[in-house]
């Protein structure tokens, strides 16, 4: 079931309702059977797995729990874990590493014959693997207690505003949530609301609006000049934004209407001014995950220069190879690894350099954020492009075909339309820096009916209502 | 304090009636605003063009018979209703409306290649479904539930390319819309690797055709079907145009079929592969003068004024034909009908 889709709004309208009439355990069954009916919406075969997930992660963490430290429970960690990335091996890599395997032997001349599984990708395997992952983590390191309640556990892994395409929220984080009757005030209901109505203004106004638009650009790059090429990449860096934090945004909404807080996942990444500011920023719950669960067990930054490096590359690599079986995104994942490397050898020579030319801090700010901005928008390329022929064709148009004429691009008055769309919402990013304004915001009754209701409007006026899918449903 | 079910209730109510208001209020102002807009439809609905030539088709009736380039090759007034991605369903219902509110062109020229087009484009008419009860039937009949959304939320019904281009052309004229440059290197190249297609008229579509080839008629408007050039190498890979061309005929016989799709040899004429630019339609326009098209409404645009009863059926060198038939006769017997 998607977000944006007339079922959910009418299974969210009927749960609501059903949800507060509930208290304690009822309100829990009633939570997950909802939750199962949203996830089987799409696909009701793939419970199974879901359920495997869940059960096996819950017996883990008991026993994880109930053991002394040893090898034996080392072992137990190891079975964890390789059963959890087994599963996702199996069903999102198998075919990217038989075919790549193939590719290999066929360059040294050895001709086998190319394996290739036809399984669906089951949708949010991604996130689930990693959320009772590092649950199983956690428990190993005895840093959560292991929730002994099955329908809690279950609940927990299953509540629908996570499920399908995170945030990868931690058993930490969630479990002690659900152990009372969430009651939340007036004031975080209409933050919810108000969040879930923000969600759906970036996904189907803006993110939706320039789809067609990106899409159109590198079904044959070759076909398009280069402005329309430049075109098609920025407009891909706000629809992949505006997509994934729209659907964040619905997702933690819908939380805040359910008295749950699921944390922050975006925090206006396209403002940063370093690479490492970026991932502090950008799909935090996941660049948290991958700092506590590998950055930091390959040692951080904790030996030398040169390992440091290290660590950061290959973090961004599986980064990267997280979000899609395809070499195209591990290259878009050694980009921001080789970035963030880059960073940290030239931050000292630019900060002297600064200091020479006396550039002021403001200054200093607006060119790092937009350097910051530019390179994270060509990185994007390589996770846009099926394929790096697609990449490569992109990236000589825009080097060999790009003038200043715009007379060859093409949709005028949708690029018009998207381009309005990406200033309004990054100047609305920009005003929400300066805490003056959020609580101007916050204290004026009459300004949120207002932002409410044009909110509404916009959606009639400008919406979009392909019925797109959301992008990181795919990963 | 845990909130209350009635706190909420009263807020959303508040909020729906806020959203309500505003929505039929900015509607109301959108509708005004592109009422009086220079695009060909807000002007077709606001009635009083008189134009000799009636263009209609898809964006290769844009391009194509590009109404500058008809005016500067004839001496005749061009009114060019096309507009991208109609069929020919939408464009009878167009041509129809636009005769009722406007004086009747003395020839109407149908870019007839839109014959394979669904109707997707009546989404982007929305704007005008509340000024035409044609494509409101249409709508009703086609996306009951996309007519229904521009019921609950009026704003819906600008939620479409046309309203932002409407809003571009307040106070100017769209008729001088027109591809102005030209086709690329790439595209050329892509064009001669293209794989070979067909294409394939819509049954519907091809009815249409006939009712509004027929209906033009009975108000004594003289009708050319044309079929403007394609880039001869995207021409090339159409393995059945001249059964697609036939299966045209058959639905306007006895009248010919204006065929142009290989008229024009010279790429640099063209904007893409389906597209004539600027300068491609005015070498079309002087080829289609040159070869009689426009005979019929040029004699009878230098003609004197008539009463209003009259002037409609008028044609060149022969008494005005009283019925359907005459009209029929009076045709064939112009050269090129």
């Amino acid at each position: 079931m998607l977000f944006n889709s007339l079922s959910f709004l009418i299974f969210f309208a009927l749960f609501v309702p059903a949800y507060y009439a509930t208290h304690g355990r009822v309100r829990l069954v009633i939570a997950l059977v909802a939750s199962n009916l949203f996830y089987a919406w799409w696909d009701w075969r793939f419970l199974g797995l879901l359920w495997f997930s869940t059960l096996f992660e819950y017996v883990v963490a008991l026993r994880l729990h109930a053991m002394l430290d040893g090898p034996r429970r080392r072992r137990l960690l190891v079975l964890s874990m390789t059963t959890n990335l087994g599963l996702l091996g199996f069903f999102k890599y198998f075919n990217f590493f038989a075919a790549t395997a193939h590719d290999a032997l066929a360059a040294l001349g050895v001709h086998a014959p190319q394996l290739a599984l036809n399984v669906v990708l089951p949708v949010g395997i991604s996130f689930y693997t990693f959320q009772t992952m590092s649950y199983a983590i956690d428990v190993y390191r005895r840093q959560v207690e292991p929730e002994r309640d099955l329908l809690r556990f279950a609940t927990s892994v299953a509540l629908f505003v996570h499920l399908v395409a995170g945030p990868i929220v931690r058993a930490r984080h969630l479990l002690p949530q659900l152990r009372d009757d969430r009651q939340p005030d007036i004031e975080t209901v209409t933050r919810g609301f108000e969040q879930v109505l923000r969600g759906y203004f970036k996904k189907v106004v803006v993110a939706d609006s320039l789809a067609p638009i990106v899409d159109a650009y590198f079904v044959d790059p070759s076909l398009h000049d280069g402005a329309s090429l430049l075109i098609a990449i920025y407009f891909y860096a706000f629809q992949i934004y505006c997509d994934f934090s729209g659907y964040t945004d619905i997702a933690l909404g819908c939380a805040r209407l359910l008295g749950y807080d699921l944390g922050v996942n975006f925090g206006r990444p396209y403002f940063s001014r370093t690479f490492s500011e970026f991932w502090t920023r950008w799909h935090i719950s996941l660049s948290s995950w991958l700092r506590d669960y590998l950055y930091i067990p390959l040692g951080g930054n904790r030996g030398g220069a040169v390992k440091t490096y290290r660590n950061l590359a290959l973090t961004m690599l599986l980064g990267g190879l997280w979000h899609g079986a395809s070499w195209t995104f591990v290259a878009w994942g050694g980009l921001h690894g080789a970035y963030l490397v880059v960073e940290r050898l030239v931050e000292r020579p630019l900060a002297r350099l600064a200091a020479a030319l006396r550039l002021p801090p403001s200054v200093r700010s607006f060119l790092a954020v937009v350097l910051v901005f530019h390179l994270t928008t060509f990185a994007w390329i390589f996770f846009r492009a099926p394929s790096f022929a697609t990449a490569w064709a992109v990236i000589a148009g825009i080097a060999t075909r790009t003038t200043l004429s715009l007379a060859q691009v093409q949709s005028k008055f949708p690029i018009a339309k998207g381009v309005g769309l990406c200033v309004v919402l990054m100047a609305a990013e920009l005003l929400s820096f300066r805490p003056a304004f959020g609580e101007r915001f916050r204290t004026s009754p009459a300004l949120r009916y207002a932002t409410a209701a044009g909110i509404v409007w916009s959606l009639a006026l400008l919406g979009a209502f392909s019925g797109n899918n959301f992008i990181y449903f795919q990963f | 304090m845990p909130v209350r079910f009635h706190t909420v209730a009263k807020r959303l109510a508040l909020l729906l009636a806020m959203v309500l208001v505003g929505d039929r209020a900015l509607a109301w102002m959108l509708a005004r605003a592109v009422s009086r807009t220079g695009t060909r439809f807000a002007r077709a609905y606001r009635g009083g063009v008189d134009a000799d030539v009636l263009v209609v088709g898809d964006s290769r009736g844009v391009n194509g018979l590009y109404g500058p380039a008809i005016r500067d090759a004839t001496g005749l007034s061009a009114f060019n209703l096309a507009y991208n991605g109609l069929s020919t369903h939408l464009c009878e219902a167009l041509v129809l409306d636009y005769l009722e509110h406007n004086r009747a062109p003395r020839l109407l020229l149908v870019e007839a290649s839109n014959v394979p087009s669904p109707d997707e484009m009546l989404d982007n008419l929305r704007l005008h479904w509340r000024d035409s009860a044609r494509l409101d039937a249409l709508a009703a009949a086609l996306v009951p539930g996309e007519r229904r959304a521009t019921r609950i939320l009026n704003l819906y019904g600008y939620d479409n390319e046309l309203a932002l281009r409407s809003l571009f052309y307040a106070g100017r004229d769209d008729q001088d819309w027109v591809n102005r440059y030209r086709i690329s290197a790439a595209v050329l190249e892509a064009a001669r690797h293209e794989a070979p297609f067909r294409l394939e008229a819509r049954p519907d579509n091809l009815e249409a055709l006939g009712r509004l080839v027929r209906a033009a008629e009975a108000k004594d408007i003289a009708v050319r079907v044309v079929l403007t050039p394609y880039l001869p190498d995207h021409l090339a890979k159409m393995q059945n145009w001249p059964e697609f061309v036939q299966a045209v005929e058959q639905v306007v016989a006895p009248r010919k079929v204006w065929d142009y799709a290989d008229a024009i040899a010279d790429t640099s004429m063209f904007a893409d592969r389906l597209h004539l630019n600027a300068e491609g339609a005015r070498r079309l326009a002087r080829k289609m003068a040159a070869d009689g098209l426009f005979a019929v409404a040029a004699v009878a645009s230098n003609e004197p004024p008539a009463p209003a009863s009259a002037q409609h059926s008028r044609f060149a060198g022969a008494s005005a034909p009283s019925s359907e038939q005459d009209l029929r006769r009076h045709l064939r017997s112009t050269p090129g009908t």
